[in-house]
């Protein structure tokens, strides 16, 4: 063979090398990796409740739910983070500790945004579904950002919210925007538009609990107008939602039976889990509240003569184990209750009546349940239905919010004395303490957002 | 062997005519030669061209040696061979027809002089030649060993070669006598001549690049079934470590978090071996945790090892692109030679007894028991008698017998004098005997091999097959291998193409059962037994025992009609079997076709097929599952059963099948030029295209049986009512994954040698291009490329004659090597599962979209110096390297608010650097023979990234958890240990001597508090290989070293450092050295039980203090073996070509160990049985060729 020959092999060769598509030929979908690009993969993001249900739990052990004086077995169990917290200390975390909640909840915002930012150009999707995939991520990032809201920034005061600092307002996915906080009424804008524009776009009733619905966007809206002290917005959002026809479950069939797990749990309409859990032990005023037929005694709450020496926290799970994070999201009974204030604040007592024993009906077995009355509340009637809010989310987050908000109600607000360590702290209504430390190390990347007054 | 200016004709290719002819050409007839002894010639072009012979001439077989056919053959037409090495000869015109010519002055020279070998005996037939350009004089000594060489043209020196000695070269300067002696040649220490990259073999001199090599006679001295053992130490630089199944050349380059993988890349026959899931790679399929059972898997057939290439440096590995940074592995598998079939046949077979019990780190019974005492005494355990207040019987753990004896005087159900005599007998008993015999057994292997090799006209071929099977001391357990090897060639078209073909087929099989490794745990929950827990009582019937509950619970269930509760390992061994199956399939195939006598193309293609299936089976008589079903059986309203777990055995399945195929065209070109031909290119130019993919399911049957093979359907969302009154969930078991990716890659490797291999250029560039997601083609091609340069001083003049340095050489590369990141990218990466309760496919979001993301590159830097003295008998090959890792991936901290709290960026650099270091030695080569193999590694590595400086959390140190600028990655830092307090507890030195209690908060110490104690990772490794032989006996010992590391040993595990303790109690044996009272801290450092606070700090501070910081160097005496070769002379007569016997030992434990506290540094980590290093093994290998 000639050399001639060779050469004309070798570029033959070398040319259909180069010239063949063969980037094309690398570039394949991958199955269990992949990007962002089909509606599906974005609906995929919402299916998956690692994404959204984990939040947050120092609310649970911040509120008057928990003793004003705790055995040191049981603070040693909570470890050092929950102590801090417990006295509403300066500041929650040291070194690299991670503030789980913050993390959390601005994660959970990223998502949204990630998903806000690319469904409506995704691929092989009808408008319907991108505008479905779009609403659940609003209805996520209301729920975070209220969340955070009511932990990280001031009591909201329709009065100066304008004024009052809010938070760092994230709603793309980039990842070197600016951090510096917007106005806190600027903040509960985004959740109402978030909310308002998703309901259109959402079913009535999830598929599964862990998906955001039209009942849910309106139990979120009835609890933010609350917080905003919008109350007659709220009242109207309680109606829609209870339009929409929401179980409450009687309780008395789960005395023999098995509580329904989170995502059978028809009372939880949008799931969220607390990230950690709390045991206790319970404040015996709390516990004071309820009736001895009440049988939300039996079945949410449960002693333990050990650790942590009086009534602890159990509803989720009723074998046994303590050991579980507690529910926090978006409850049927919520929507009863927030009417039920309304009304309250409106004085409408037999609307409010009404409402309670809706709920209270539920909550007794059918032998032992008497009616509420006029009489019985008519000492003061909104008290009463802060206290059957105080029984009906015994371990939730909720109690925390309404302290805050009670606060700008005058005597509804009591303050709170603790002791820990030989560490005493009491928290009055105008404490800068109701207000979360930002985590030092989150500062430290980003000054521009600053710290809570302390 | 000095490399000579001639065209190297291989004749293998001639064609070979009709026998009828009564004159053939010489050069057909040595075709014939080499197609019936594989012998290879050289000769001067044209030089046999018009030489004929008789064709009578021409053997037909192997009877007579190649030497008398060759005197046949090439005497007569006044040619000369001259031995070069085994099998090769080159071959001259005969000059000593000059002889009787008139007067000297016609020539240059004339030269005489005598050849005896060692022992005075002068030797006949010895060749002498001069050397010197192109001349080619040359006669052989006469029959009293004398010469005489009359020289026409200049010459520098002549050269004297015979058959099995080693030939010499002597200058001649002014001299006209020589007298030589000549020595035999030793073949123990031979050199691999070729060194292969896979994509082509390289003549190791024209390699400028760091080569390791192993030959199969190495690997075949080793009979380990496991191939990690049989190379350890043979390469300086390559850290081969069996026990975790891993292999590190040259240190790791990266301490990133991209996912950048560690193993090197291992190539068989070309093609790199199919990838595992998990992009690694491995050559044996032993499971790295102690619940695999430890029984050995081969995945490659040691016999069928021809040689092993270790690529240590960039110009060595850089050829094969993106996964090469961390080196390359290439084997060579036998092929068939061109000659009569030969058959051989080997077995090897092993004994080892089990650890020696006594030797491992536990309590006995009596110091056991103490401990407990002291707990009960200071109230660290409450009672389990009554049931809490939640549950609808008493669901507490049973305590130990021990435990339970001192409560039941607490109860008022025994008396003190009953409680203390069951003490002491329990405290006389030992149970290691008892696991000794029913629980353990001697491991042994076994290896058959047989190959048949040969062959004929136009076509080679080998096959072999072999089995080995290793059962553990672990009984119950055991792994099979079966595998098979066809290798092919043939040759076509005029031996214009030529096709190798190969098919390997590889079976493990392996079998595990967990009942040995449970019961030698410290957890009693999982049947862990106390150092008194004996397994069968006197009258040889199983002691059985409730773990679940307390005996009258758990009796009172199976009074009811709950299945047996009780649980004895021994019958464990029979119920849960997990069987795990692998076929491996490789075919490929290599057409090359000749383009001109310096060119040729080939076409090459590699298919990999890897099926695996598990089948896990839990019976249903087996602890686990009676437990399980126990736990969810309840009673209906009629008092029926109502099995809510299904009633019968657990079977898990998993499938795997993945493929890979590659496919290379490769142009090569090999071309000499120049003046008689003293430069030489070699080029190669391809392209390569390659697909993995894999399809894996898995799931879980239950209620199943094995007799019917048939299970119980469930709900996977369903639940059931279990004892306890609530509701345990089933969820689904099964799981599926389905993937494929692609690479492409161009290639060149070019080498330019110059004036007869004096001076070597080499260079390689290859652009790489991989599926991965998220990244633009200009993030995933990049060029990788390298250079190098060889000087071969020994070649120059000034250095031909030095008597100093038989061989001296200089080689410096440099290149670079390249990591793709697999976890990091553009854009978004996302993964997708399943939702298993509400079968929902799910996403979550690995990495964010990363604009800044690219490649982690390794700069290789690498100076080598090969040099030879005394005849070559001792040799050292050097290298110094430098290595700069630039771009690697780390995940630095990121703001939350943001949703990440660390964002991958690759901006981080290291630098490593290190030396290796070979020496071989022929001490000894006369009729004692003694050879001498020492490889050194030395490596270090420190982080250069400024921003990895000063973390300011201890335990970020602790831990080890970060890197630190100028910190190599694998450092360790321990506090200070200032002794125990007087209450048993903790203390810890500051810098300035300050005493820190166990009290202070972790904050009371600072970093500079901290003691740099040095690195996890031995930096100098190697092996020592000595073989000494006499006659036909040989006897090796062989040395593995690790020195200049430390580690922690391993105190106290499970200490009860809380009130009320609960769970598992360590049984190492210094829990028995524990403080007890005020001034026991003059005598240990076991901090003491204590009910307050703080013991966390105070046991972890122990733990990571300098005081259980020990040195790691330790030398290992790995094998002794002696073999015996049974004489030629008596075979004579049998069928057998040679016959082989050896025996060795393998694992004889320590010769020297740094650390004072009498611990093999090796086998210290773990807890339970793996912390005992294996006794000796004993193999017997017999190997025969017919």
């Amino acid at each position: 063979m000639k050399i001639k020959n060779i050469l004309l092999y070798s570029l033959v060769i070398s040319g259909a090398l180069l010239t063949s598509s063969c980037r094309k030929y690398v570039e394949i979908d991958q199955n269990d990796k992949r990007t962002l690009k089909t509606t599906d993969d974005y609906r995929y993001l919402l299916n998956n409740k690692g994404n959204f249900e984990s939040s947050f739990v120092l609310p649970l052990i911040t509120s008057d739910n928990i003793a004003a004086d705790v055995a040191l077995s049981a603070s040693l169990a909570w470890g050092e983070i929950y102590q801090r917290a417990y006295l509403w200390n300066d500041y929650f975390y040291i070194d690299n500790q991670q503030d789980i909640a913050w993390n959390n909840l601005y994660k959970h915002i990223y998502i949204a945004n990630e998903i806000l930012a690319g469904v409506m150009g995704s691929q092989n999707g009808s408008d319907a579904q991108k505008l479905n995939i779009a609403a659940e991520a609003r209805v996520h990032r209301a729920f975070a950002y209220f969340s955070l809201a009511n932990q990280y920034a001031p009591i909201y005061d329709p009065t100066k919210a304008s004024s009052q600092q809010g938070l760092p307002l994230l709603l793309t996915p980039d990842l070197f925007q600016s951090l510096s906080r917007v106005p806190l009424s600027r903040v509960y804008e985004q959740i109402i538009e978030d909310l308002n524009v998703a309901i259109e776009n959402l079913p009535n009733f999830p598929t599964f609990n862990y998906h955001p619905s039209k009942i849910a966007a309106y139990a979120l809206l009835a609890r933010v107008y609350l917080t905003t002290r919008n109350f007659e917005e709220s009242g109207r959002y309680a109606d829609l939602a209870m339009a929409l026809d929401p179980t409450v479950y009687n309780l008395e069939e789960f005395t023999a039976a098995t509580y329904p797990r989170l995502i059978d749990d028809k009372e939880v309409l949008l799931s969220k889990l607390s990230a950690g859990f709390i045991r206790g032990p319970l404040n015996p005023d709390l516990v004071a509240l309820y009736d001895q037929n009440d049988l939300r005694l039996k079945m949410f709450v449960g002693t333990d003569p050990n650790t942590y020496k009086g009534y602890v926290y159990i509803k989720p799970q009723s074998n046994g184990n303590f050991n579980y994070n507690a529910y926090i999201g978006l409850s049927t009974p919520e929507i009863y209750l927030n009417r039920a204030e309304v009304y309250a604040r409106q004085n409408n007592v037999s609307k409010t009546l009404e409402m309670l024993n809706l709920l209270r009906k539920k909550r007794f077995s059918t032998s032992k349940y008497v009616a509420l009355t006029a009489a019985d509340v008519q000492a003061d009637l909104l008290q009463y239905v802060m206290d059957e809010r105080r029984r009906e989310f015994v371990g939730t987050d909720l109690r925390w919010y309404d302290m805050r908000r009670l606060t700008l109600d005058g005597n509804y607000f009591k303050p709170v004395t603790r002791t820990l360590n030989g560490k005493s702290y009491t928290l009055q209504a105008n404490s800068p303490r109701f207000v979360y430390p930002i985590n030092q190390e989150v500062l430290t990347l980003n000054p521009e957002i600053g710290q809570n007054p302390r | 062997m000095k490399p000579r200016l001639l065209v190297l004709l291989f004749c293998l290719f001639t064609y070979a005519g009709g026998y009828a002819q009564k004159k053939v050409s010489l050069s057909q007839a040595l075709g014939e030669v080499s197609r019936i002894y594989g012998t290879k010639f050289s000769y001067e072009e044209g030089l046999i061209q018009n030489a004929f012979i008789d064709s009578e001439l021409i053997p037909k077989n192997k009877r007579l040696p190649v030497e008398s056919v060759l005197k046949e053959l090439l005497y007569a037409n006044n040619f000369l061979f001259l031995y070069v090495q085994n099998n090769y000869f080159t071959i001259i015109r005969d000059s000593r027809n000059n002889k009787g010519q008139d007067g000297d002055d016609r020539f240059w020279k004339v030269i005489s002089g005598v050849v005896k070998n060692n022992e005075g005996v002068p030797l006949v037939g010895v060749t002498v030649i001069a050397d010197g350009y192109a001349v080619r004089n040359g006669v052989t000594t006469s029959s009293d060993g004398r010469y005489t060489l009359r020289m026409t043209d200049p010459a520098e020196a002549l050269i004297f070669s015979y058959v099995g000695m080693e030939p010499q070269r002597r200058v001649i300067g002014s001299h006209n006598q020589i007298n030589v002696s000549m020595s035999e040649v030793v073949h123990v220490l031979q050199d691999v001549e070729v060194v292969s990259t896979g994509y082509t073999q390289l003549p190791k001199e024209r390699a400028t690049g760091s080569f390791g090599t192993v030959t199969a006679k190495q690997i075949q001295e080793t009979p380990a079934i496991n191939i990690l053992e049989r190379i350890q130490g043979l390469v300086p630089g390559m850290y081969v470590d069996p026990r975790n199944n891993a292999i590190r050349i040259r240190g790791i380059n990266s301490f990133g978090t991209g996912g950048t993988p560690k193993d090197p890349l291992i190539v068989i026959d070309g093609f790199p071996m199919a990838e595992n899931v998990d992009a690694s790679f491995s050559l044996t399929g032993k499971g790295t945790t102690q619940s695999s059972g430890g029984a050995i898997l081969s995945r490659i057939n040691p016999n069928d090892i021809e040689s092993i290439t270790v690529l240590k440096d960039a110009a060595a590995a850089s050829i094969w692109g993106a996964k090469a940074a961390n080196g390359v592995i290439v084997i060579e598998t036998k092929k068939g030679r061109n000659m009569p079939t030969s058959l051989s046949f080997g077995t090897s077979l092993s004994m080892a007894a089990p650890a020696d019990l006594n030797k491992m780190d536990r309590m006995s019974s009596a110091q056991y028991i103490d401990l407990e005492k002291q707990l009960f005494e200071e109230g660290f355990i409450g009672d389990n008698i009554l049931k809490n207040d939640w549950d609808p019987f008493n669901s507490n753990k049973p305590h130990s017998e021990s435990m339970e004896w001192l409560f039941r005087v607490k109860r008022g159900t025994a008396t003190e004098q009953e409680r203390d005599a069951a003490l002491a007998k329990l405290a006389a008993t030992d149970n290691r005997d008892q696991i000794k015999d029913y629980l353990l057994q001697n491991a042994a292997s076994q290896q058959y091999n047989l190959s048949i090799t040969g062959g004929a006209n136009k076509s080679t071929y080998f096959v072999s097959t072999n089995y080995s099977k290793d059962v553990p001391v672990f009984k119950s357990n055991k792994a099979e291998s079966f595998t098979t090897t066809v290798n092919l060639t043939n040759m076509l078209f005029h031996d214009r193409v030529k096709i190798g073909t190969g098919i390997n087929y590889n079976y493990g099989n392996s079998i595990t059962n967990t009942a040995t490794i449970n019961a030698l745990s410290s957890n009693p929950y999982s049947g862990g037994l106390l150092p008194y827990n004996l397994l069968r009582d006197e009258n040889g019937n199983n002691i059985r025992r409730y773990l679940q509950f307390r005996p009258e619970v758990a009796q009172d269930f199976e009074k009811k009609g709950y299945l047996d509760w009780a649980y004895n390992p021994i019958e464990e061994l029979e119920t849960g079997n997990y069987d795990d199956q692998t076929h491996r399939l490789r075919m490929h195939m290599d057409i090359n076709t000749k383009l001109t006598s310096w060119a040729d193309l080939s076409f090459m293609g590699q298919w990999q097929r890897e099926m695996n299936n598990q089948e896990n089976i839990d019976d249903v008589d087996s602890y686990s599952l009676r437990n399980q079903i126990n736990q969810g059986t309840t009673f209906n309203d009629r008092g029926n059963y109502v099995y809510g777990y299904p009633l019968g055995g657990r079977l898990g399945i998993r499938n795997y099948n993945g493929s890979q195929y590659m496919f290379r065209t490769q142009l090569n070109v090999n071309k000499a030029f120049g003046q008689a031909n003293e430069h030489n290119l070699n080029f190669l130019a391809g392209a390569e295209w390659k697909q993995n993919d894999y399809r894996s399911s898995s799931d879980v049957y239950l209620g199943f049986s094995e007799d019917t093979y048939s299970f119980a359907v469930i709900n996977p969302r369903g639940s059931y009512t279990n004892i306890y009154g609530w509701s345990d969930y089933f969820s689904s078991n099964a799981s599926i994954a389905k993937n494929r990716s692609r690479a492409l890659s161009y290639y060149s490797n070019a080498a330019f040698s110059t004036f007869k291999g004096k001076y070597v250029f080499s260079g390689s560039v290859r652009f790489d291009d991989f599926t991965v997601v998220g990244a633009s083609r200009g993030q995933r091609a990049k060029p990788l490329w390298s250079v190098g340069g060889k000087w071969d001083a020994k070649k120059e003049t000034f250095l031909k004659d030095a008597v100093w340095a038989d061989a001296l050489g200089i080689r410096i590369t440099y290149g670079v090597n390249g990591t793709l990141p697999q976890s990091a990218g553009r854009v978004i990466v996302i993964n997708t599962s399943n939702d298993l309760i509400s079968n929902e496919v799910t996403a979550d979001i690995v990495s964010p979209a990363n604009k800044q993301i690219s490649w982690e590159k390794v700069k290789t830097f690498n100076i080598g110096l090969d040099y030879g003295i005394w005849n070559n008998r001792l040799q050292f090959n050097f290298d110094y390297y430098t290595k700069r890792s630039s771009d690697i991936i780390y995940d630095f901290p990121f703001n939350p608010t943001y949703g990440w709290t660390r964002v991958k960026f690759n901006s981080s650099t290291m630098e490593g650097n290190g030396i290796d270091l070979g020496v071989k030695a022929t001490w000894l080569q006369s009729k004692v023979k003694w050879n001498t193999l020492f490889n050194f590694g030395y490596n270090t590595n420190k982080v250069t990234d400024s921003r990895f400086i000063n973390p300011t959390r201890v335990l970020d140190y602790i831990n080890a958890s970060v890197p630190i600028v100028d910190n190599p990655t694998d450092y360790m830092y321990a506090y200070r240990w200032a002794g125990l307090d007087n209450q048993g507890r903790s203390q810890i030195y500051k810098q300035n001597g300050e005493i820190v209690s166990a009290d202070a908060p972790a904050t009371a110490l600072t970093v500079d508090d901290l003691v740099k104690v040095g690195r996890t990772t031995p930096p100098y490794f190697g092996g020592l290989f000595n073989t000494f032989s006499y006659k036909d006996f040989t006897f090796g010992v062989r040395i593995s070293y690790e020195l200049g590391h430390v580690l922690r040993r391993l105190s106290v595990q499970n200490y009860p450092d809380y009130a009320p303790y609960s769970g598992a109690i360590g049984l190492q044996s210094d829990l028995a050295l524990r403080w007890r009272k005020p001034g026991d801290e003059a005598i240990t450092n076991v901090p003491g039980l204590s009910r307050e606070g703080y013991q966390y700090n105070s046991l972890s501070r122990y733990a990571n203090s300098d005081a259980l910081v020990i040195s790691g160097s330790n030398v290992r005496l790995q094998q002794i073996d002696l073999a015996y070769n049974v004489p030629f002379k008596t075979l004579e007569n049998t069928p057998f070509k040679s016959v082989n016997v050896s025996g060795s030992v393998r694992n004889l434990g320590l010769i020297w160990r740094k650390n004072k506290d009498g611990i093999d540094p090796t086998y210290r980590t773990l807890n339970s049985y793996s912390n005992l290093p294996p006794s000796p093994t004993f193999f017997v290998t017999l190997n025969m060729s017919f």
